[in-house]
């Protein structure tokens, strides 16, 4: 029971911080609303995500959760992974430039 | 000669030895430009007290961004040939004029520079166990008939240096360069050179340890494009 409460208050959290901090994309503060009341629903049903995860051909609705949890984790890093390599090439167009501009010769222009 | 050669050096913490490569670099060449790649030391200084052109990455790269930093500046300064040549004065000087002479005469893309085919001065077994397995990897990959993937010295044309944009910002630009020699289906041809191990240069290079994270780069670098 008191796992329950406490993951219960983090979403509810989750939910108000989403509202004051995203105000202006309302879009993601809904779409985070609607999953954290879905994820609410299931805290205190597990035996309905038992059934979701049944019916995929999984055992148990926790291991759901975990398949879930592991095919987003490691598409993140795979994005995220991706997205710094974008950004190190923009770095390194940046200081490149920056250096050819910087360039010491030995006939400097009087 | 009345084609243009720059001689591209990528050094980063070279402060000690740099003064003494670009000197005899000089004595040949008159245009050098050295990639000063965020050093800590005194590389960039010393590589201008010696009489190179001295471009300063505000911050560390790695040697293949360094390399592609003074590709460009070559060829914006009139370039016809580009020979990328290290730092740390394992290449000998008189090995340049064979590369330039051999692309010129053969007309071809690219010309690298073989320890395989010249002669190698104490290079430890160690070592060549792992540049062998790197030149079956890049035999593997690229179908290119290589006998040194990972020589530092070597002589591009300025219309293959327009095509061969190196995006691996570290070590694994070597590999890099010849896909895209591959890829672009360059003519391609390689010279015999002398690489002469030093304590110094030894403790600069490449370690086993590092060829994982080349790969790994190479495989990112895939995914990514």
């Amino acid at each position: 029971m008191t796992m329950q409460i406490i993951l219960t208050a983090l979403f509810l959290g989750l939910t108000t911080f989403s509202w004051l901090r995203m105000g202006k994309v309302r879009v993601f503060a809904r779409l985070l609303t609607i999953l954290c009341l879905v994820g609410i629903y299931f805290i205190w049903s597990p035996t309905t995500l038992t059934l979701v995860a049944n019916a995929l051909g999984i055992g148990r609705g926790a291991d759901l959760l975990l398949y879930i949890f592991l095919i987003f984790v490691l598409f993140e890093l795979l994005i995220s992974r991706i997205r710094d390599k974008e950004r190190e090439e923009m770095i390194t167009k940046l200081a490149r430039r920056v250096a050819i501009q910087n360039a010491k010769t030995h006939n400097e222009p009087h | 000669m009345n084609q243009k050669t720059w001689i591209v050096i990528a050094a980063y913490n070279e402060g000690s030895v740099i003064r003494e490569v670009v000197k005899s670099v000089l004595e040949v060449w008159e245009n050098i430009v050295v990639i000063d790649d965020g050093s800590t030391d005194n590389t960039g200084p010393e590589a201008f007290a010696a009489g190179a052109i001295v471009v300063t990455h505000p911050i560390n790269l790695g040697q293949g961004a360094a390399l592609a930093t003074g590709i460009l500046y070559s060829l914006e300064n009139g370039a016809d040939y580009i020979v990328t040549f290290d730092a740390d004065g394992q290449h000998h000087v008189e090995d340049i004029q064979r590369l330039v002479n051999s692309a010129q005469s053969h007309n071809v893309d690219i010309v690298i520079g073989s320890r395989f085919l010249g002669t190698t001065r104490d290079m430890p077994t160690r070592r060549r166990l792992v540049l062998k397995a790197a030149v079956l990897f890049t035999r593997l990959t690229t179908g290119l008939k290589v006998t040194d993937a990972h020589n530092g010295l070597r002589c591009i044309s300025k219309d293959a240096a327009r095509k061969i944009t190196i995006n691996q910002n570290r070590m694994a630009h070597a590999s890099e360069i010849l896909e895209k020699v591959a890829q672009h289906k360059l003519k391609i041809k390689e010279e015999p050179v002398t690489i002469t191990y030093t304590e110094y240069s030894l403790n600069k290079g490449q370690k086993l340890s590092n060829s994982i994270n080349i790969l790994l780069e190479l495989l990112l670098g895939r995914v990514h494009k």
